[in-house]
């Protein structure tokens, strides 16, 4: 893993996934997404992307706006790595 | 660290704060939306739950008893969270609820966490914040069957001793493991002074630790989760994400939704008339039989007219709110609703408006009343109530009847131009309603629309039992809080149309005495004839001098920029009750008489054409007839519609407001209307 490269969750390719290492901007949908599971230090996988793009967490499927999406900031796992949960 | 050391003297015994062993002992659950807390409840409580709104909100709780135990036990449940973190109306509510704080609501002496077992360490998330307050806690492990499916296997005895109070294991849906929950709610309503030994979370909820509380309560959750669940390796929901690919495409989506929608739409058009018309006739007959115990009179017509025709014309709306009900319940157990509502985001939000507001604005062309009442899908209370608000817009089943007419006034013998004309009022609907968003949006109701955050959960077949609970709730709710008010405004418009009684003209008299002559003569067809003609003058006069027709004569200058005379007043004022009533208002006003709606359609259009103003103008020309289309397109002329808003807004001023801005509307758009058409007329 590139501990530098720091990207939006947006900015994922479709299957990927990347360890959460930070959020800006927080605010209640922010949090009540982070009450959801995303949060520092979480693996996500971003499942389709869009406007609205669908995101996987602890095994659930949440659809996020992309604005929203823009401020979760993700270190990119490599591209076989394996979301398995 | 010292938060993870586990404190001897945080050691709590609960129901410290339980009333003594009688009087009501108060349960409350809560958990995750999507986890079966519906199913619990129903099973718990049977079919004594009801629905109402907390007090001075629009958050919904559900509450009943349980159905064994000596000493009464309430349960309350409250709306799928997933923090206490406040952020939203719901997590207001329950973070109050449990301080004892909610409106209407005690401090509970039981907390019910209903969790998912297949997804432990979200519902631990709940768990840790709810853990914190000092109240005893009850956990149920629900769709154990679903994660054993799927090679989840829960060491409960770890899990209990892991966080400190009961874990019990339940298949909701099918009535697996209740009577446990219920055993235990049971005892420790009777026993209050149990300990349970409830260990607090490891992390404290303390922030000292650094970063946010969220993670430090998520790692807290996944260590639990580690040492009492197993699960294997291996991705599993593979089938949910093969349907989703098409459900969820951009394109293929919306198809799909656009499919499932025309037919909930055609279920609720057509499935729905036929209970419609039972219920009709059913008050019908027993209008009529009542009338044979009261003697004629205004007594007679109170309970017939008044209250019989008030209650079944508010019954008629349920099969129209149970069918859209009904098909919610089902397409959201199935997690179909959630995809809808993304896919329609993207398109919604260009109007300002969330994804989830679709599917009421769409099923508002069948009523707006259970439309209004759907409004509780959309989560931002803003958008919601933009929602309510402009929903009425959309041309409802009720307004039909009167485009008919004015279109068949309009061209009698070009039906290509009526259908044409049809066409563009249900676009004008479309068009205000988009437009008043804009505005809402902009004006009083400012700011963005909240970004989605939704959840997509699993598919599965959906419960039908839950789904007809969830309607007959809606039905109660429906005929209790909007049904009653609805009863008032009809039998005060009744009244409003019958008093004050005047005494028949003496054209009546006069017909009724030809009537006789011609009976004697042997010519019973033109004394019939005679007679419903003395009836038609008689109405007529009546309905002329009432409160009503004064009203409309009262109203007259306002109306008459507009191109309506004081009958057409009259009619606008009937039609108060419902859209509909115009057609008949305006058939005994103009002194065809309402027998002639159901045998002489033609017969009513052709004497509305003929209809003279006291200046010999005829009535409906295409200004007069264009200007009350669009009236109609755009007036509130639904008053049992504000009734349902204020039960769903919890306050008359939004009732009030969408009244007076969609009249102001339906006005100013009537007004220029008639004079383009006019001027455009006289070229």
């Amino acid at each position: 893993m590139n501990t530098i490269e720091q990207v939006p969750l947006n900015e994922l390719s479709p299957s990927q996934c990347g360890v959460v290492c930070r959020i800006t901007a927080l605010d209640d949908e922010i949090e009540r997404l982070m009450a959801m599971g995303v949060c520092v230090d979480r693996v996500i996988e971003l499942v389709q992307c869009g406007d609205p793009l669908i995101l996987r967490v602890f095994g659930t499927r949440i659809g996020v706006s992309a604005r929203l999406a823009d401020r979760i900031l993700v270190h990119p796992c490599r591209p076989t790595h394996c979301y398995s949960r | 660290m010292p938060c993870y050391d586990v404190d001897i003297d945080t050691l709590r015994s609960p129901g410290r704060n339980s009333s003594a062993a009688t009087g009501t002992f108060s349960v409350v659950m809560m958990g995750n939306p999507n986890v079966g807390k519906t199913s619990l409840f129903n099973a718990l409580t049977g079919l004594n739950g009801r629905t109402a709104n907390f007090p001075g909100t629009t958050v919904e709780r559900k509450f009943g008893r349980l159905k064994t135990g000596a000493r009464p036990v309430e349960i309350v449940d409250l709306p799928g969270i997933y923090s206490l973190q406040a952020a939203t109306p719901e997590e207001r509510v329950a973070s109050a609820a449990i301080l004892g704080k909610a409106p209407g609501l005690s401090r509970p002496d039981l907390v019910l966490v209903v969790a998912d077992a297949t997804n432990i360490e979200r519902s631990l998330f709940l768990v840790s914040q709810i853990l914190e307050h000092d109240l005893p806690v009850v956990i149920v492990l629900n769709m154990i069957d679903i994660a054993a499916a799927r090679g989840i296997t829960v060491d409960v005895a770890a899990l209990e001793h892991e966080i400190g109070c009961p874990v019990i294991p339940t298949v909701a849906r099918y009535g697996r493991g209740l009577d446990a929950v219920t055993t235990r709610l049971v005892e420790w309503s009777q026993s209050p002074a149990e300990t349970m030994l409830a260990l607090p979370p490891r992390n404290g909820g303390c922030t000292a630790c650094g970063g946010c509380p969220f993670q430090s309560r998520y790692t807290w959750s996944e260590n639990v989760a580690a040492r009492c669940v197993q699960a294997p390796a291996t991705a599993w929901g593979q089938k949910t994400e093969m349907i989703d690919r098409v459900l969820t495409h951009p394109v293929a989506g919306i198809g799909v939704f656009a499919l499932v929608m025309l037919t909930v739409f055609y279920l609720i058009f057509s499935v729905a008339n036929v209970p419609m018309d039972l219920i009709d006739t059913l008050f019908a007959h027993v209008g009529a039989w009542i009338a044979t115990w009261i003697p004629a009179g205004k007594l007679q017509s109170l309970v017939v007219d008044g209250i019989i025709g008030g209650v079944g014309g508010m019954l008629v709306f349920l099969p129209q709110i149970c069918i859209l009900f009904l098909f919610l319940a089902l397409l959201e157990d199935s997690g179909y609703l959630a995809r809808a509502a993304f896919v329609m985001d993207r398109l919604m939000r260009k109007v300002g408006l969330p994804g989830t507001a679709f599917v009421p604005l769409l099923s508002a062309h069948a009523c707006a009343i259970p439309a209004i009442m759907a409004t509780r899908v959309i989560r931002d209370p803003r958008d919601r109530l933009v929602t309510i608000l402009i929903a009425p817009l959309m041309t409802c089943s009720a307004r039909i009847p009167v485009y008919a007419m004015l279109t068949a006034l309009l061209f009698p013998h070009s039906p290509a131009k009526a259908a044409l004309v049809f066409t563009a009022a249900y676009i004008l609907g479309i068009v205000a309603a988009i437009t008043m968003a804009f505005v809402l949006k902009r004006t009083l109701l400012p700011g963005d629309s909240k970004p989605l955050v939704l959840e997509l959960p699993e598919y599965r077949v959906p419960c039908l039992k839950t789904a007809l609970r969830y309607t007959w709730d809606r039905g109660a709710v429906f005929i209790r809080q909007a049904g009653t008010i609805i009863l008032a405004i009809s039998i005060t418009l009744w009244a409003l149309a019958t008093f004050p009684e005047t005494a028949p003209p003496a054209a009546t008299t006069d017909l009724r005495v030809q009537a006789a002559a011609a009976e004697d003569r042997g010519d019973v067809e033109t004394a019939e004839a005679l007679r419903r003609e003395a009836v038609n003058v008689s109405s007529r006069h009546a309905l002329a001098n009432s409160y009503a027709g004064r009203l409309g004569k009262f109203i007259e200058p306002v109306v008459e920029p507009l191109g309506f005379d004081w009958q057409i007043g009259i009619g606008i004022v009937s039609s108060l009750a419902a859209r509909e009533v115009i057609v008949s208002t305006l058939a005994v006003v103009y002194g065809v008489g309402e027998d002639s709606l159901e045998h002489d359609q033609a017969g009513l259009y052709a004497t509305l054409r003929q209809a003279r103003r006291s200046d010999g103008s005829p009535v409906f020309t295409m200004a007069t007839s264009l200007s009350l289309l669009v009236f109609y397109v755009l007036a509130m002329q639904c008053l049992p519609t504000q009734a349902v808003t204020k039960r769903e807004t919890n306050s008359w001023k939004w009732a009030a407001f969408q009244f007076a801005y969609m009249t102001g509307l339906a006005y100013g758009a009537s007004l220029i209307t008639y004079r383009v058409v006019s001027k455009l007329m006289m070229l």
